[in-house]
């Protein structure tokens, strides 16, 4: 037990600790400050629905159901995720495997910290229902028992993770490779953001905060309730624990989680290690033939070699490129999943819309709009010396100008930025019928708004990068100047905006257009001329 | 009379070896650090040195932890501004003409850890594509140093699937591709299995012999001892010896190797 407890403190500092008084630790406070207040809202829903329901209807048993299930949705969610790369790819196993302890300690070590992760997810859902449900008039026998089954009801299924991913890691070799698991998990997160996006659509006119009817669609379909249950088969048990006061029911529980665990622990001794010390970054084709690489002008090297690492780095491909193109590809689907959108198309066919409105123009608008809004999204500008890390002194000590080289840089941030509003025109083209040339004008709009919001992205990455990181996700995740790069896009949008509910210019938007577009070109200019050497000077300071 | 016009004679002759470049060849200093001082905050890590560093020979760059010698190879190498002199590279000035300084030198770094997402050979061939270096001529070395440092077959594959002493491999062999005036590397054998860590070291006498320079940090003192014609050692910012490793033994007679005199030299500093 002693050196359980080493061990886990050990893991828990090395994941968790933060240093409160260093700047970074600081700024991780800012950053889950500002998650937390994004979330808010969130909890805030939770419990409103839960309250409803409980006072409601009474159907506590259902409702807790319910409420366990979600949870246990978003810890299997999040376990199939962190499971990997706290027990396969982390750097750690070889250091503490030469240690005098068993490696069963270690993997129980390790299954803590994944544990304290998945409980504090949790506590999202349980804390708004546990508080729903002391408002809603449970006795204090209910509420404690409810109370004990919080740290068990998410065991279950974060045991059922390990032992899926212990075996598949075992007898399946193809995800022993980092890159690949990180890879084809990144796509499946875009695929199932994309799914919800459009089931939320095809559920039209549902309002979550109405709970009688998402349980009337679950009295309905049954089946559905009892899929989950079934899918999570301790829920039940914990749910009649607390609503029926049941010894048995908690005994139960408390069974399962014990099998479970066992089966996770002999998992763990007699398949884990073997398949975990073979796990790999990336392995080696061994190709023998040397090709001839021609040379090239050192502009289009530079920035294929960029390009490369954006896409090959599964971290910066998930989170930078995936994640710019995934807002249109919902808005897509959404757009294809809305049932009136025949009836909406058919309406709009029969309109000559170009007599109504300069077409050109307000697509030359929107174009603006939409580049300041998605092309702020993929974050490649934002974290372009970020991405570098401690390698960043390799820019400053080749013979390449550095201008050039920050050209090749936000080129990749533009082209992404640009392809992101590219795919925008689909959804547009489903509802409007107008000749495609027009769309030059919001491609002009798009590219302008593009190129301000990344040379401005770049000169705040530039300004502050942050290099200092042990793993290429470390790169771009808590990374402020990303939240930075979006707040400043969201800044020029309200300014851009706010002169026609202000003024009321939309006699005069045809001058306005042409005065703000000179503005930006004007800002772009400056950007170009005096931000290599500013961020030069910074980068030089900062080494 | 004639012995002004002797003068104003000696005057263009000098004149023109300095346009020329014969100012560079056998003897003359290819890197000139005058009056360099760096600091971070309130700790000075250079104070003022002044060190010039010949063509034709191989000079040792020693010195303890947080002596100042990487700061100092970042100031060499652009990476850091100095806060007062001035360093030139090949007569050319890093600050005032850095792209033409950069290209007179390859530097090996002391992290191999670069571009581990490219292969060996993407890696090579950008490094060539930077410095200019044409298809023919980058094929032939290419090929010929992916022999000899025994990488050929590796050198299709991510960089991030090789180990250390492969990693700093392909490093070493990016930079002789470019075959630069001026060789800078820093900690260059570690890694290295024994074939490669003695090919390095025959690759480095003979550019030194053909009239470059290279200059190489390390705190293996034995190696430096048998490859060194000329010692910098470095200690708390300042230049504690700079010359010979004849002249510095000769200092120190009792001093039976180059470890004991260093641990002299900058047990006193």
């Amino acid at each position: 037990m002693h050196d359980l407890f080493t061990l886990t403190k050990l893991l828990f500092k090395a994941n968790y600790k933060i240093d409160i008084h260093s700047k970074k630790g600081k700024q991780s406070l800012l950053v889950g400050f500002f998650v937390f207040l994004c979330i808010l809202p969130s909890l805030a829903m939770f419990y409103m629905f839960f309250h409803s329901a409980f006072s409601t209807l009474n159907l506590d048993l259902m409702i807790l159901q319910l409420g366990f299930s979600i949870t246990g949705f978003l810890v299997l969610w999040i376990a199939l995720f962190m499971f990997p790369s706290v027990f396969y790819f982390s750097n750690d196993l070889n250091h503490l495997l030469v240690l005098p302890v068993s490696p069963t300690m270690i993997i129980f070590a390790k299954f803590i910290i994944v544990y304290i992760s998945l409980f504090l997810t949790s506590l999202f859902v349980t804390i708004p229902m546990l508080a729903a449900y002391i408002i809603a008039g449970a006795n204090i026998v209910q509420i404690l028992a409810f109370i004990i089954q919080l740290p068990f009801v998410t065991l279950a299924p974060a045991f059922i993770v390990g032992i899926f991913w212990i075996i598949v890691f075992r007898f399946i070799p193809f995800f022993k490779n980092k890159d690949r698991f990180n890879l084809i998990t990144g796509v499946i997160s875009i695929i199932i953001a994309v799914g919800i996006g459009a089931a939320s659509g095809l559920v039209s006119g549902t309002s979550v905060e109405d709970p009688a009817i998402l349980l009337s669609m679950l009295q309905k379909n049954p089946e559905t309730l009892s899929f989950l249950t079934q899918l999570f088969f301790n829920i039940p048990f914990a749910t009649r624990a607390i609503v029926n006061i049941s010894i048995i029911d908690l005994a139960l529980h408390l069974v399962i989680i014990c099998i479970t665990g066992g089966l996770f622990y002999l998992c763990s001794k007699y398949l884990y290690l073997i398949s975990a010390t073979n796990a790999k970054g990336s392995v080696s084709k061994r190709n023998k033939k040397l090709k001839t690489i021609r040379q090239t002008n050192p502009f289009f090297s530079y920035l294929k070699i960029d390009f490369y690492k954006l896409m090959r780095t599964p971290a910066y491909f998930s989170n930078c490129v995936l994640s710019g193109l995934v807002a249109p590809i919902i808005m897509i689907v959404v757009f294809m999943a809305f049932p009136e959108i025949n009836d909406a198309k058919t309406a709009l066919a029969s309109i000559e819309i170009t007599q109504f409105i300069n077409l050109p123009l307000w697509l030359y608008l929107g174009g603006l709009i939409i580049g300041f809004f998605f092309g702020s999204l993929n974050g490649i500008s934002a974290t372009a010396f970020s991405r570098e890390g401690k390698n960043i002194s390799f820019m400053l000590y080749i013979p390449f100008d550095f201008s050039k080289q920050l050209a090749a840089k936000v080129s990749l941030g533009i082209f992404f930025s640009v392809l992101s509003c590219i795919l925008l025109l689909i959804p547009v083209h489903m509802f409007l019928t107008y000749p495609i040339y027009y769309d030059i004008a919001y491609l002009f709009g798009t590219l302008l708004a593009s190129l301000l919001v990344n040379f401005l992205a770049l000169l705040i990455d530039g300004i502050h990068p942050k290099t200092n990181w042990e793993d290429e996700t470390s790169a771009i995740k808590n990374n402020l100047n990303v939240v930075f790069e979006f707040l400043a896009s969201w800044a020029i949008i309200v300014v851009v905006c706010a002169p026609f509910f202000l003024f009321n210019i939309f006699n005069h938007l045809i001058y306005y257009t042409i005065f703000v577009s000179i503005i930006f070109i004007l800002i772009i200019i400056i950007m170009y001329i005096f931000g290599p050497k500013l961020i030069l000077r910074y980068l030089k300071k900062g080494i | 009379m004639n012995l002004y016009y002797i003068l104003v004679f000696l005057n263009m002759i000098l004149w023109f070896h300095k346009a020329t470049g014969f100012y560079q060849a056998g003897g003359f200093f290819m890197i000139e650090i005058n009056h360099v001082s760096k600091t971070f905050g309130t700790k000075k890590a250079v104070d003022d040195i002044t060190v010039t560093i010949p063509t034709g020979c191989i000079t040792g760059f020693i010195g303890p932890n947080g002596a100042g010698k990487t700061t100092s190879i970042h100031m060499m190498t652009g990476v850091l501004q100095p806060d007062s002199g001035s360093i030139k590279l090949n007569g050319k000035d890093i600050s005032k003409d850095p792209i033409n300084a950069k290209r007179e030198f390859g530097l090996v770094p002391d992290n191999p850890d670069l571009f581990l997402r490219l292969s060996g050979l993407e890696y090579i061939n950008f490094m060539a594509d930077i410095y200019h270096i044409d298809t023919a001529t980058r094929d032939a070395r290419i090929k010929t140093l992916a022999e000899e440092f025994e990488i050929k077959d590796a050198l299709n594959d991510r960089m991030s699937s090789y180990s250390h002493g492969m990693r700093q491999k392909a490093i070493l062999i990016a930079t002789l591709v470019i075959d630069p005036n001026i060789w800078i590397l820093d900690e260059p054998m570690t890694g290295l299995d024994p074939a490669s860590s003695y090919l390095l070291k025959e690759k480095m006498k003979e550019h030194a012999h053909q009239g470059n320079t290279v200059i190489f940090s390390t705190h293996v003192l034995e190696v430096a001892e048998r490859l060194c014609d000329k010692i910098i050692i470095i200690d708390h910012g300042k230049i504690r010896y700079d010359g010979t490793l004849e002249d510095l033994k000769a200092q120190y007679p009792e001093k039976e190797s180059l470890e004991d005199v260093f641990l002299e030299v900058t047990k006193h500093a």
